[in-house]
C-alpha cells in the first residue's frame, strides 16, 4: 500500500468511527430521556416465559425455569414478534452539500440520524436493516456496527436488495430534491402491501433562506455540465425562493398522507437529538 | 506646450482623451462584474424564478473611481509631462560638452557627473546629439579623445564609464581636438564643465578659443563644487608625520577636515582632526602617532574630498617583511605560556601578525623570513624543502632545544657547528650557576642593542670552538659562549639562537632583548632579497582618481618607473606602488604637482553654476502609479468575485499551523553545545529529504527509548547534524542513511567526517536497499554510499565475522536485520587499539531506522518483512549493541579471555 493511500485510509477511518460515535452520542442523549419516561427497567435480557401448553414444541421448554416452579414453561424470545424499521439516506452528490463551514454535510448529518434511530430502534427491540442492501435485518445492540459498515453500499433508493417485508415500516432521509414524481411510484408500491412509511427532509439552511447576494451563478451540484442559473440579483428573488421550497415540502407532505406516510424535515442545524425525538415518537413501530 | 502647477505636457493634445473618461464611467456601470458561481443542490428550485430586475447589480463606484484614475494616469503618462522645464541651449545642431577629469575633477565628481546627465536630459527632451570631450589623457593610450557624435540615450550609457584619473588635464592637446571636432561634427554650440584649476595660461586661452568657435560656450564652474586638496609630505627627521595641505581658494570660514590613516586592507587606523583656516590656501598638518601603529599605516588620506592629490601613501617598512612562524596552526597550545609559538607572536604582533603554518604553507608565500622554535617537528621533506628555501635566499630564524640537541651533528641548516648535546648550567646534576648575558660586540650586526642584566640562561647548545665561530657570534654570554650566531647558507641566511624560543632553557623570552634581537634580525632579511635599486620599477599598485589602489590594468599604457628621475603622473606612470611586493617604491600625486592655479573665464562665455535645475520627466511615475493602481483593481475584482475567500482562510490556517510548529522545530534545533556534551546524543545526517530524515529521527528515537529502557545508559535526544556546518566532536555515533538526491560532499564536510572518524567517531552507513541487492553487486544506495564517501578516507573493511564485538556488546546476535534482514555487514578490518579497537564505520542496507520508528503514541510505523514484531525486536537489539560498542568500547571482548583468566586464579 502506497503512503497516500494509507493515509487516505487512516483518515477516512478517523472519520467515520466519529460518525458512529456521534450518532451513538445522540441516541445516548435521548435515550436518558426515554428511560426516565416509559420503559423503567426494559433490561438487555428479551424474553418471557410461558406456561406450556399443549402444541408448544418441546425443544422450547426452559427446563432450568420449569424445574423451579410446579409449572413447566416455553422459553419465548420477543423478537419473534418484532417488526423491522428498513432505513435509507439518500447518497446522491446533493447531500454532499453545506452553506456553511461550521455545520455537517447534509449527508453526515443524514448519516447521524440514521444511526442513532437505529440505536434506538434495536435498543427497543425491533429490528433495523437497510434498504437496497442485502442485510438481513439485525437485532442486538452490536449490530449497529455491521449498519454502519453495509451504510456505504447503500447508494440508490431504486437499487433490488432485500425485500421489504409487508407491515414493516420504512424511513427515508434525502434532501428530496427532485420532482415528487420520481418517488412516487416507489413509494406507492410499498403503501399498497401495507408498509408504513417516514419521509425526512434533511437540508442545509442556506437552501431554504437562499442567503446570497448580488449577481450569481448557480450550478446543478448533480450534473455541472448542465446549463447553470445565473440571478442578476440574489437578494430579490430570495422570498419568492422560500415560498418555492416551503410548497415543494408541502407537496411532500401531502404526497407522504396520501399514502398513509408521515413527512418531517430537518435542517443541519438542528440538535440531531431534537429531530431523533419526533421521529421516534411518531414512528409506527413503536405502537 | 501647456503648463500645469509646474509640470509642463510635451504633447498636450493627448490630455484631450481626459474627456473620455465620463463615457467610461458609464460604460463601466452598465456592464455588470461578473457573477460569483457556487454549487448549489436544490436548482430545480431555483429554475423557474420570476425575477423583475433587469438591470444587473452595478459595478462599486469606489471601482468605478479606481479605474478611471488608471485611465488618466495613463493619459497624464502618454502626454509627456516635465516637472520644472529648462530651456535648453542655444542652435540645433550637435552639443559638444568638454568635460575636466584630470586628478582635480576628482573632488566631488559626483556633481559633475550628475550635471552632465541632467545636460543629457535636456538634449534628449530637443532631439540633439552630443560629443564628449574630456580634457585629461586616456589611461589606455594616453592621449585625448572625443567620443561622438552620439544619442543622448547612448550618452547616457558612455557616462557610467567616465571617472576622473590621477593626472593633469592636458589643455593644449584639449584645445587641438576640440578645434578637430568641431569641423567635423557639426557641432553648434560648447559646454565645458571647469574643475576649478588652470593650466598654462596659453593653454587654456587656446582651449576657450576653441570651444567658443562652436556657436557659443557655456562654462560650468562652482567655487562649491570645485574644491581640489593636495596633501604633500613634508620632509623631516624619519618617523615624523608631517603634511602640507593646500587647496585652491581660500575659504570664507574656517573648515574642519579630517585627515585619516588607513591600514593596508582600507580600514581606519587613526584619524586627525582640525581646522583648515579660512582665509589662507595652506596649512600645515603636524600628527604623532604611536611608532607601533605607524608600522601598520599603508595610507594617509583625507575623509573629504577623496583624491588622489589628496592621498599619500607610505612605504612602511615592516609591511615589506612578512615573517612566517613553522607550528601546526590547529594546535590550541600555540596560546599557552609554556609554548614557543606564543613568545614568538607577541613579539612580532608590533609589526602585523605572522603567519602561523606548516612550512609547506609557509614556503608558498612570499616571507621575508621564516622562525622554526625547536618544539616544530619537521619531516625529512619538509627539512629539505626548507633547506633549498634558505639557498635559494630564504632568512632562517632558528631556536635550539631538545630536539635539536640530539640530531645536530649533520644539520646543514646551522650557521656554525654545534656539539652534541647540551651544556646545563643549573639543576640536580650540575653545580655551575645560569649564565648571564655577556656584551654585544660591535662587529655583530645586535650591536646598538640594550643588554639587560637579569637574563639567565640555563641551557644552551654548544658550539664547536672553531675561528670563525668568533665572527658569527651576535650575542654571547658572559663567559664568552655564543647565545646567538649567524651565517651563510648557500646564498640564504640561518640565525640559530642557542637557546629555546620559550622558557624552557632561559628567561631570555621574558627580556626586552628578545623583541628587539627579533625585529633587527628580521630587518636585516630585507637586505637577502633580490632587489636592484639601478633597475626600472614595474607597476605593482596604482592609484586611481580616487586615489583608491588598484592592480595596474595590463591594456593601459602603464610603464615601468625610473627611479633616477624625477615622477610625473601620466597615463603612463600614474601615481601608486612600484617594484614587486618585497620591495616597493612610492610615488604620490600630491608631491610631483605645481602649485594650484585657478581658472580664469573667458568673459563672452555664460556661467553656469553645478546647482541642478531639477528638470525630471514624469512619464515613467505616471505610469508606475498607473501600473500600481491596475494590480490593486485585479485584486480588488478577485476579491469581488469571491475568489480570495477561500485562500484567505487556507492560508490563514496555514500560518497558524506554522506558527503552531515553527517554535517547536525550532526548539528541537536549537540545542546549544553546552547541552550536547553534557549527556549523549544519537545523531543522524541529514539528507535533505524531508521523509527520509523524519524517519531517521523517529527511529534514533525510538532506539533511544529501548536503549533507556534497556540498559544503564542515558540518552538524552536525537539530533539532527549537518555535515557542512555542525561539528561532530559531540556525538558518539552518527546514523547515515543513503538517498538518491544527497549532494556531493563539500571540501568542508568531507573534513568534517574525515576528523570525526579518525578521532574515534562511529558512522552507522545504511544504504536502505538490502531488498535489491547487497553490497557485491552494487544497489543505487551502494552506489551513492561509494560517490558521497569518495573524498573519505575509510578503512579497509571486512564482513562481521562471528564473535565480533557487534555480536556481543549487550545482546548475543548472530544477524543484524532492520526492516529488511540478510546481507552483510560491513566493519572495519583492523580498527585502531587508540580506540579500543571499535569499528569506525558500519556499512549495511537494512534500513535500521526504519524498523526503530516508533510513532509519538509508540506504536511502530513500518512493517519489518520478513520476520514481523520479533524481527524488529533483534533490530533493537543490534541498535543497542552499536551504541554499547561505540560507548563502551570492546570491553565485551575483554570477557572471552574471562575463563583463562579464572583458570589461572585456580591453579594458583
Amino acid at each position: 500500500m502506497t503512503d497516500d493511500n494509507l493515509s487516505r485510509a487512516e483518515h477516512l477511518a478517523g472519520k467515520l468511527p466519529g460518525l458512529l460515535l456521534e450518532a451513538d452520542k445522540v441516541a445516548h442523549t435521548f435515550m436518558k430521556g426515554l428511560h426516565g419516561r416509559r420503559r423503567v427497567g426494559q433490561g438487555e435480557a428479551f424474553w418471557q416465559f410461558r406456561q406450556y401448553q399443549p402444541g408448544d414444541q418441546r425443544r422450547d421448554i426452559d427446563w432450568r425455569q420449569s424445574a423451579k416452579r410446579d409449572e413447566t414453561f416455553i422459553r419465548q424470545t420477543e423478537w419473534e414478534a418484532s417488526q423491522t424499521v428498513w432505513l435509507y439516506r439518500d447518497a446522491s452528490d446533493s447531500m454532499n452539500y453545506r452553506g456553511y463551514k461550521n455545520l455537517p454535510t447534509k449527508k453526515d448529518y443524514a448519516e447521524i440520524l440514521l444511526l442513532a434511530l437505529g440505536i434506538v430502534i434495536l435498543n427497543g427491540g425491533e429490528q433495523v436493516s437497510l434498504l437496497g442492501t442485502n442485510l438481513a435485518p439485525q437485532t442486538t445492540y452490536n449490530a449497529i456496527q455491521r449498519l454502519y459498515e453495509t451504510l456505504p453500499v447503500q447508494t440508490h433508493l431504486t437499487q433490488t436488495g432485500r425485500p421489504v417485508a409487508a407491515r414493516s415500516e420504512v424511513v427515508l432521509f434525502s434532501d428530496f430534491f427532485f420532482p415528487i414524481e420520481q418517488l412516487t411510484t416507489y413509494c406507492e408500491a410499498l403503501a399498497l402491501r401495507n408498509v408504513k412509511g417516514y419521509l425526512v427532509q434533511v437540508h442545509c439552511p442556506s437552501e431554504k433562506t437562499l442567503p446570497f447576494k448580488g449577481r450569481m451563478k448557480f450550478y446543478d451540484i448533480e450534473n455541472m455540465g448542465a446549463e447553470p442559473v445565473i440571478l442578476p440579483q440574489v437578494e430579490a428573488v430570495r422570498e419568492q425562493y422560500e415560498q418555492k421550497f416551503i410548497s415543494h415540502q408541502e407537496a411532500l407532505r401531502a404526497a407522504a398522507q396520501s399514502w398513509g406516510w408521515r413527512f418531517t424535515s430537518a435542517d443541519t442545524s438542528q440538535r440531531p437529538e431534537d429531530v431523533l425525538g419526533r421521529l421516534y415518537n411518531d414512528l409506527a413501530v413503536k405502537k | 506646450m501647456f503648463s500645469l502647477g509646474g509640470i509642463t505636457f510635451l504633447t498636450p493634445w493627448i490630455l484631450a482623451a481626459v474627456a473620455g473618461v465620463p463615457v467610461l464611467w458609464w460604460i463601466l456601470r452598465v456592464m455588470p462584474p461578473r457573477p460569483r458561481s457556487i454549487k448549489f443542490p436544490a436548482l430545480f428550485l431555483l429554475k423557474d424564478l420570476q425575477t423583475d430586475i433587469k438591470t444587473a447589480a452595478h459595478t462599486p463606484w469606489w471601482l468605478l473611481l479606481l479605474r478611471s484614475l488608471i485611465v488618466i494616469f495613463f493619459i497624464l503618462a502618454l502626454a509627456d509631462p516635465v516637472l520644472r522645464l529648462t530651456g535648453g541651449m542655444p542652435g540645433d545642431g550637435a552639443v559638444l560638452i568638454a568635460v575636466d577629469d584630470g586628478w582635480s575633477a576628482a573632488a566631488h565628481w559626483q556633481e559633475r557627473l550628475d550635471k552632465l546627465k541632467e545636460y543629457v536630459t535636456v538634449l534628449r527632451r530637443t532631439n540633439r546629439s552630443v560629443v564628449f570631450l574630456p580634457t585629461a589623457p586616456e589611461a589606455q593610450d594616453g592621449k585625448i579623445h572625443a567620443y561622438g557624435p552620439m544619442k543622448p540615450d547612448e550618452a547616457e550609457k558612455w557616462l557610467d564609464h567616465l571617472k576622473p584619473y590621477p593626472w593633469p588635464r592636458d589643455a593644449a592637446e584639449a584645445a587641438h581636438v576640440a578645434d578637430d571636432t568641431v569641423k567635423r561634427a557639426g557641432v553648434t554650440y560648447a559646454v565645458y564643465l571647469s574643475d576649478g584649476t588652470a593650466d598654462d595660461p596659453a593653454d587654456m586661452s587656446a582651449l576657450f578659443k576653441s570651444l567658443e568657435a562652436a556657436g557659443g560656450l557655456t562654462v560650468v564652474n562652482d567655487a562649491d563644487v570645485n574644491t581640489p586638496f593636495i596633501l604633500r609630505s613634508e620632509r623631516t627627521k624619519p618617523g615624523d608625520v608631517a603634511f602640507t595641505l593646500e587647496r585652491l581658494a581660500p575659504a570664507a570660514t574656517d573648515q574642519s577636515m579630517i585627515l585619516a590613516a588607513y591600514t593596508a586592507e582600507g580600514n581606519v587606523l587613526d584619524t586627525n582632526k582640525f581646522s583648515f583656516p579660512s582665509g589662507k590656501t595652506t596649512f600645515s598638518v603636524k600628527w604623532d602617532i604611536l611608532s607601533e601603529m605607524r608600522s601598520k599605516i599603508a595610507r594617509f588620506a583625507l575623509e573629504q574630498p577623496q583624491m588622489a592629490s589628496a592621498t599619500s601613501l607610505t612605504d612602511s617598512q615592516w609591511q615589506q617583511h612578512p615573517v612566517g612562524i613553522v607550528a601546526d596552526p590547529s594546535r590550541k597550545e600555540n596560546a599557552g605560556f609554556l609554548n614557543e609559538v606564543y613568545y614568538l607572536r607577541r613579539a612580532l604582533e608590533l609589526n602585523g601578525a605572522p603567519e602561523i603554518d606548516q612550512p609547506g604553507a609557509l614556503l608558498e608565500k612570499s616571507l621575508s623570513a621564516i622562525i622554526w622554535p625547536d618544539s616544530a617537528a619537521l619531516t625529512a621533506n619538509e627539512r629539505n624543502d626548507l633547506f633549498n628555501w634558505v639557498q635559494g635566499g630564504g632568512f632562517l630564524i632558528r631556536f635550539a632545544g631538545p630536539n635539536l640537541s640530539g640530531g645536530a651533528e649533520d644539520d646543514p641548516l646551522l650557521p656554525v657547528h654545534l656539539r652534541y648535546g647540551e651544556r646545563a648550567m643549573a639543576g640536580a646534576m650540575t653545580w655551575e650557576k645560569p649564565a648571564k648575558l655577556g656584551p654585544i660586540l660591535q662587529q655583530s650586526p645586535l650591536y646598538g642593542l640594550d643588554v639587560p642584566k637579569d637574563v639567565t640562561v640555563t641551557r644552551q647548545l654548544l658550539a664547536d670552538p672553531t675561528p670563525e665561530v668568533f665572527e658569527k657570534t651576535w650575542l654571547q654570554l658572559e663567559d664568552g659562549t655564543p647565545l646567538i650566531t649567524g651565517g651563510n647558507v648557500g646564498k640564504g641566511f640561518v640565525v640559530l639562537i642557542h637557546t629555546t624560543a620559550g622558557p624552557d632553557w632561559s628567561d631570555f623570552c621574558y627580556s626586552g632583548l628578545y623583541v628587539e634581537a627579533l625585529q633587527r634580525m628580521i630587518a636585516l632579511s630585507s637586505g637577502i632579497g633580490s632587489y636592484k635599486p639601478d633597475a626600472v620599477l614595474p607597476p605593482l599598485l596604482v592609484m586611481d582618481g580616487f586615489g583608491h589602489l588598484q592592480p595596474p590594468d595590463r591594456k593601459s599604457v602603464i610603464a615601468a618607473v625610473d627611479p633616477h628621475h624625477d615622477f610625473t603622473p601620466s597615463p603612463a606612470t600614474p601615481p601608486g606602488l612600484y617594484g614587486d611586493s618585497r620591495q616597493f617604491h612610492v610615488y604620490n600625486l600630491g608631491d610631483a604637482l605645481p602649485e594650484m592655479k585657478a581658472v580664469n573665464l573667458p568673459s563672452t562665455a555664460t556661467v553656469e553654476t553645478y546647482k541642478l535645475s531639477g528638470e525630471k520627466s514624469l512619464k515613467s511615475d505616471f505610469l508606475k502609479y498607473a501600473l500600481w493602481l491596475l494590480a490593486l483593481d485585479t485584486i480588488l475584482t478577485l476579491w469581488l468575485r469571491g475568489l480570495f475567500g477561500s485562500f484567505v482562510k487556507t492560508g490563514a490556517t496555514a500560518a497558524l499551523a506554522l506558527m503552531i510548529i515553527l517554535p517547536q522545530m525550532a526548539q528541537a534545533a536549537d540545542i546549544q553545545p553546552a547541552d550536547l556534551s553534557s549527556g549523549i546524543y544519537l545523531a543522524y545526517v541529514e539528507t535533505g529529504d524531508h521523509d527520509t530524515d523524519q524517519v531517521s529521527f523517529n527511529g534514533l528515537y525510538g532506539l533511544m527509548k529501548a536503549i533507556t529502557a534497556r540498559t544503564t545508559i542515558k540518552v538524552k535526544g536525537v539530533q539532527n547534524v549537518n555535515l557542512d556546518t555542525d561539528p561532530l566532536l559531540y556525538y558518539p555515533f552518527l546514523y547515515w542513511p543513503m538517498t538518491e538526491n544527497q549532494p556531493e560532499l563539500s571540501e568542508a564536510a568531507a573534513r568534517n567526517v574525515q576528523n570525526y572518524l579518525g578521532r574515534g567517531g562511529m558512522i552507522l552507513f545504511d544504504t536502505r536497499d538490502q531488498q535489491f541487492g547487497n553490497l557485491n553487486s552494487p544497489t543505487l544506495g551502494t552506489k551513492k554510499l561509494r560517490e558521497l564517501t569518495r573524498h573519505i578516507q575509510i578503512p579497509e573493511l571486512m564482513d562481521v565475522q562471528p564473535g565480533h564485538i557487534l555480536t556481543k556488546s549487550f545482546y548475543l546476535l548472530d544477524d543484524f536485520p532492520g526492516l529488511y534482514t540478510g546481507g552483510k555487514i560491513w566493519v572495519e578490518k583492523e580498527p585502531s587499539p587508540s580506540y579500543d579497537s571499535v569499528t569506525s564505520v558500519i556499512i549495511g542496507g537494512n534500513d535500521w531506522a526504519a524498523a526503530w520508528t516508533r510513532d509519538p503514541n509508540d506504536r511502530a510505523r513500518f512493517l519489518v518483512t520478513p520476520g514481523g514484531e520479533q524481527q524488529r525486536e533483534m533490530a533493537y537489539r543490534f541498535g543497542v549493541n552499536v551504541i554499547m560498542a561505540a560507548l563502551a568500547g570492546n570491553y565485551k571482548s575483554d570477557q572471552v579471555h574471562v575463563p583463562y583468566i579464572l583458570e589461572r586464579m585456580h591453579r594458583q
